[in-house]
């Protein structure tokens, strides 16, 4: 029980699972939608979900305990393979399919229910398979450790610069002319139709390069 | 200078930092990695994998939702 209690406590050790606590509560407090926040709020629960889920398989090996059921048995299943999605993304009917739905839903203006639901389901559905799916099973060499900070360096520092911009606007809902964020700069673009097909298309083709990576 | 000048400034420093840190990358010897290495290694842990994929979700409805 107290090993148990350990490895959930090491649920809380998770950096990935704070710092999308954190970007939730930013996008919060900067007046950003309920969807906004909780596709982050989400990523940190399933972290853990997944924490939970290793520590309650450990303790099963381990103690040799009884055929689980209900929640636990959902819990401790082993993970899907990713590779039938990773082979459908790579379909020509995927891709066409893709640009058709792009160009579909860059009629609809950016913030409206529409791209909304859109983004927000494929979002959704791409959080949810990254948990139920195992990693590549291939070995990941760890990059030099100067890279990684330098890189990590470089993205701390776009985000307190764009947190600085936010910070300095009228208020947190209001966007500055004076000091824009990234989105301000953006809107104008995405007013647009082509603009709109510009955005979607990187947005999902970024997806599309992710699901292949992962 | 006026402080919307400064910002933009700001931006336009990252972009070519990004930039550079992309080609510096690509050459054989640089210790730095590229950014595709940096995502595969980031997506090798369930954790990892659901931070990145979380991260892009939320690109999408920030910007487009």
């Amino acid at each position: 029980m107290v090993t148990l209690m350990r490895r959930l406590l090491a649920v809380l050790r998770d950096p990935v699972a704070w710092i999308l606590v954190i970007a939730g509560v930013v996008e919060l407090i900067s007046g950003g939608t309920a969807a906004r926040g909780a596709i982050l709020f989400a990523g940190a629960a399933l972290i853990m979900a997944d924490r939970i889920r290793g520590a309650l398989v450990r303790v099963r090996v381990n103690h040799g305990g009884p055929s689980a059921g209900g929640a636990v048995a959902v819990m401790t299943a082993p993970p899907l393979s990713p590779e039938p999605l990773k082979a459908a993304v790579e379909s020509r009917r995927w891709v066409v399919g893709g640009i058709a739905a792009v160009l579909v839903a860059a009629l609809f203006g950016v913030h409206t229910l529409p791209l909304t639901a859109v983004t927000g389901i494929v979002g959704v559905v791409a959080v949810g398979w990254a948990w139920l799916t195992h990693p590549h099973v291939d070995a990941v060499e760890r990059p030099p450790l100067r890279g990684l900070w330098i890189w990590g360096g470089a993205l701390l520092v776009l985000g307190l610069w764009e947190l600085g911009a936010l910070l300095l606007q009228p208020n947190m809902a209001e966007g500055s002319y004076d000091h824009p964020t990234i989105s301000y700069l953006l809107d104008p673009v995405l007013a647009t139709y082509g603009g709109r097909v510009a955005g979607l298309g990187l947005w999902a083709f970024a997806g599309r390069t992710l699901v292949r990576r992962a | 200078m006026s402080s919307r000048l400064i910002t933009l400034l700001g931006y336009g420093v990252l972009a070519c930092g990004g930039v550079t840190l992309g080609v510096a990358a690509h050459r054989g010897t640089s210790t730095i990695p590229t950014f595709d290495t940096l995502v595969r290694w980031a997506l090798r842990t369930r954790s990892g994998r659901i931070g990145v994929f979380a991260a892009w979700a939320w690109m999408g409805l920030h910007f487009l939702g």
